[in-house]
């Protein structure tokens, strides 16, 4: 008879990953089938996890139907690994496998994030984990589930156009700077997630695989690597994405998304990158090219 | 000069040894005891056990001991912990005609068979503050009775059923086994099995208030109590490795079917029509919302029409469960500072361009 | 004369080993036409079906997974064995399984079509159809386009029906509705989703 291994370091009061097998299963199954259809909402039976829905209960159930002993676990939420529901979330995580995890995005294996794209662009072995609040990018547009599954189903996307549309005709251009929507392989207008307008871009034939969990609303999505990956808009209005006028006060760099952090009661501002391991990263290679100059 | 904060894991290892401190309060104050809560506050027990899905009495009164009495935040540890729970069958539905009866009223009727039996209720206390509880005092023994209750309490929408004059409750062709919402997501247009789950784990105060808007006018028609029972009811379950049934236990129920007219129809005749409430523990108030709500939203299947919210079943329905309600509501808490950054910009940058154009706009004018 | 059941072994560690085959299903059909290895996790049963798609089976089905074997299979000790160790149930009916087993050479036919597969407002309903066949590489070539085929990529399955390239085509044209194709080969996994285009590639 053999013995199960035991998991150095993981809880012994609770299941490999926290979740039970069967659920895994029925997680894991929910996503075989979402890499097949690009882009589409797959519905699955989200359980209640340690942590409130709305703080990242879909993501945790993805990365828990994922993660294995060889894997190493970065958690971010708004680009920074120490913000507190990314270190509550990467603690839980720590506690219920015992395993490796990180705040370098070059180190890990699996990235769970809250509304950014790292800046460092992603590699094949790597999956990128996406926490959702609202799956369905049509949702304020049409508040009944029916109705637009029925959208989708029909591919009838014009309330989308139409909406987007308006915001020109009034301002000139789209009004919409984060969750903006995109088009998955041609096929399904998805939701990226609140993620800046400028972390599009990336979502387009990424080398690694994003998976999207909403566990509240009970959906799980996919977008394969090497998928086409759209930002909506129109050949008249082409879609940009932000950008400014100084560097990242810390690290220099131009290429990042930048906070606006403010430093006095004059309401003085400065601008910091967002994604932290990034901003890190470059302030050591400033650093060294520093000494060796 | 500034420097990015890294502090995230020290705090949140503060907040716990506060929440832990905040919750024993003035260390001169006996500890609370969870066999205290459990004895001592069964209707936020059963509150709790309601909303978190799950029939224990103990963990109920660990969870508000836990939470401090937020019955949200004790629901929510409920439902997490049922979530690890192996499932290893389902029991016999259970058979409220057989109830032992602690209290049953109806509304209807001034009296039925087996009469009605007022049992432990506040309805006619007078709201005063009895003072007397701040102290602890000797425990008010009840008169037992001079005989016992009837043995047979037919429930009162059966008597009316056996008149022709109530809707039956049928089953779906086929006899389904009925869905199971903590296992599969819900599909909407819903059936009245998902429905019913989920009104039985909505928060009270949510199907209160939609309860009370169908009374004030706000679609439905009016109600009756039919009747309300609350006692104990057998637990019956055939493990496999038995092959025969055991009686696993008693769990105490609230059930509440309420009475509606139904107008009829060319085919139909008129029938009355019926909601169904039920609950964990003594929770009349929301076994009695819960009925008047599954009644409203049966308008979509009587052609009554969703006008009004409590007729809408996604409205309904999403939006009952306190879980996911506090949950998302809550996540407002959650940094957003890189959404409001672009939020930000844009407001300036169509300010911006506004006094642009209005610069233009006066320049041409002079010109 | 009817053997007595032999259970033969499950996975050595259900929990860890489910994971990786997890991990190598999602990579096959979330990067279409990469052969990947099937881990040995220390499966051992019925020699009706190779362990390796035992070692699948196992892995990712239980007793919400009806699953579709072809006739000679499913009065075999191949469906007590799955019944075992997952509590997969067996069905007849291909358009009530949730997962399908098929050995290329000798099914009838690719039979794709017979399948559950979706509905437009749910799709994902569909079956996941598994095939063994011979190689990878000694096959006439298809080439594969599509999600997560960074350039066009060729596969040479042999041993599989002679009908499977065009069901596979027209099961294509269905999409989003469609089943999703698994080729098994030795230990070797490749994962075609509905959302990959084939073509018949000139030699």
């Amino acid at each position: 008879m053999t013995q199960v291994q035991t998991i150095t370091g993981a809880d012994p009061h609770y299941n490999y990953g926290y979740l039970d097998e069967q659920t895994k299963r029925m997680v894991r199954r929910a996503l075989l089938k979402a890499v097949a259809i690009p882009g589409y909402q797959v519905p699955f039976g989200s359980r209640e996890m340690p942590l409130a829905r709305g703080w990242g209960t879909g993501g945790i159930q993805i990365t828990a139907a994922l993660i294995g002993p060889s894997d190493c676990l970065k958690v971010i939420d708004q680009g920074a690994d120490d913000t507190t529901n990314a270190v509550s979330i990467r603690q839980f995580f720590a506690r219920v496998t015992g395993g490796r995890t990180t705040e370098k995005v070059d180190e890990a294996t699996i990235i769970q994030t809250r509304h950014r794209i790292p800046e460092k662009p992603l590699r094949e072995d790597q999956i990128l984990v996406y926490q959702v609040p609202q799956p369905e990018p049509l949702r304020k547009l049409e508040p009944s589930e029916v109705e637009t599954r029925n959208m989708h189903a029909w591919e009838e996307y014009g309330l989308m156009q139409v909406r987007l549309y308006e915001d020109i005709a009034r301002f000139g251009h789209v009004a919409t700077t984060y969750a903006y929507p995109v088009m998955v392989n041609e096929r399904y207008i998805a939701s990226p997630t609140p993620i800046p307008k400028f972390d599009n871009p990336k979502m387009d034939m990424m080398p690694a695989l994003q998976l999207f969990g909403a566990g509240r609303e009970k959906r799980v999505y996919a977008i394969p690597p090497y998928t086409r990956v759209r930002s909506l808009d129109f050949e008249d209005h082409p879609f940009t994405v932000q950008t400014w006028d100084k560097p990242c006060e810390l690290c220099g760099s131009r290429l990042s998304y930048l906070d606006e952090v403010i430093v006095d009661d004059q309401g003085s501002r400065l601008f910091v990158c967002s994604d932290t391991d990034y901003c890190e990263e470059q302030r050591q290679a400033n650093a060294s090219e520093g000494a060796g100059a | 000069m500034y420097v990015a904060v890294k502090g995230g894991e020290a705090a949140i290892n503060a907040t716990h040894a506060l929440i832990a401190q905040e919750r024993r309060g003035d260390p001169a104050t006996p500890e609370l005891q969870t066999r205290q809560i459990r004895e001592q506050m069964k209707l936020a027990i059963a509150r709790v056990m309601n909303e978190g899905s799950l029939y224990d009495e103990d963990l109920a009164a660990l969870a508000l001991k836990q939470s401090q009495g937020d019955s949200v935040e004790a629901a929510f540890l409920m439902r997490a912990y049922r979530t690890t729970l192996p499932r290893f069958g389902s029991s016999r539905a259970v058979d409220t005609a057989t109830m032992a009866i602690r209290r049953r009223i109806s509304a209807t009727y001034k009296d039925l068979p087996g009469g009605q039996v007022l049992g432990p209720t506040y309805d006619y206390t007078h709201r005063l503050f009895d003072f007397a509880l701040e102290e602890e005092g000797a425990a008010v023994a009840p008169q037992q009775a001079q005989e016992p209750l009837a043995a047979s309490m037919p429930r009162v929408p059966d008597i009316l059923g056996a008149e022709g004059l109530m809707e039956a409750e049928t089953a779906p062709v086929g006899d389904p086994a009925p869905v199971d919402i903590t296992r599969d997501p819900a599909e909407f247009p819903a059936d009245r099995d998902m429905r019913l789950q989920m009104l039985s784990r909505g928060d009270e105060g949510f199907l209160l208030g939609l309860a009370y808007s169908v009374q004030r006018g706000f679609g439905g028609n009016h109600p009756f109590a039919g009747e309300i029972r609350m006692g104990e009811v057998s637990v019956l379950y055939t493990p496999e490795e038995l092959g025969f049934e055991i009686d696993i236990g008693d769990i105490t129920l609230t059930e509440c079917q309420m009475i509606n007219q139904f107008k009829g129809s060319q085919e139909a005749p008129p029938q009355f029509t019926r909601g169904y409430g039920f609950a964990f523990g003594h929770s009349e108030r929301k076994a009695m919302s819960m009925a008047i709500v599954d009644r409203a939203l049966k308008g979509r299947e009587l052609g009554e029409g969703d006008k009004y919210p409590a007729q809408q079943e996604e409205f309904v329905l999403y939006h009952c469960d306190m879980i996911e309600a506090s949950g998302f509501v809550e996540h407002l808490k959650l940094p957003h500072y890189v959404d409001f950054q672009g939020e930000l910009e844009l407001v300036r940058k169509i300010r911006q361009e506004q006094v642009e154009r209005k610069q233009r706009e006066q320049a041409q004018e002079l010109a | 004369m009817n053997a007595p059941f032999l259970p033969g072994r499950g996975l050595e560690d259900p929990v860890l080993g489910s994971q990786a085959i997890f991990r190598t299903l999602l990579e096959a059909l979330s990067r279409p036409g990469i052969p990947l290895e099937i881990p040995r996790l220390g499966v051992e049963g019925p020699d009706d079906l190779p362990v390796e798609i035992l070692t699948l089976l196992v892995s990712i089905c239980d007793h919400e997974t009806p699953l579709w074997l072809e006739e000679g299979l499913r009065a075999s000790t191949v469906g007590r064995w799955l019944a075992f160790h997952c509590s997969a149930p067996t069905t007849d009916d291909p358009l009530r399984a949730s997962f399908a087993v098929l050995r290329g050479r000798s099914a009838l036919g690719a039979m794709l079509d017979r399948f559950a597969l979706g509905d437009v407002r749910y799709p994902e309903r569909s079956t996941t159809v598994i095939f063994t066949c011979d190689d990878l590489t000694s096959g006439a070539p298809i080439a594969l386009t599509g999600p997560g085929i960074v350039s066009p990529l060729v596969i040479r399955p042999s041993g599989l029906p002679e009908d499977f390239l065009a069901m596979a085509q027209a099961n294509h044209e269905l999409f989003p509705r469609g089943v999703d194709i698994l080729l098994v080969a030795g230990d070797r996994l490749v994962g075609l989703p509905r959302s990959t285009k084939l073509e018949r590639e000139a030699h």
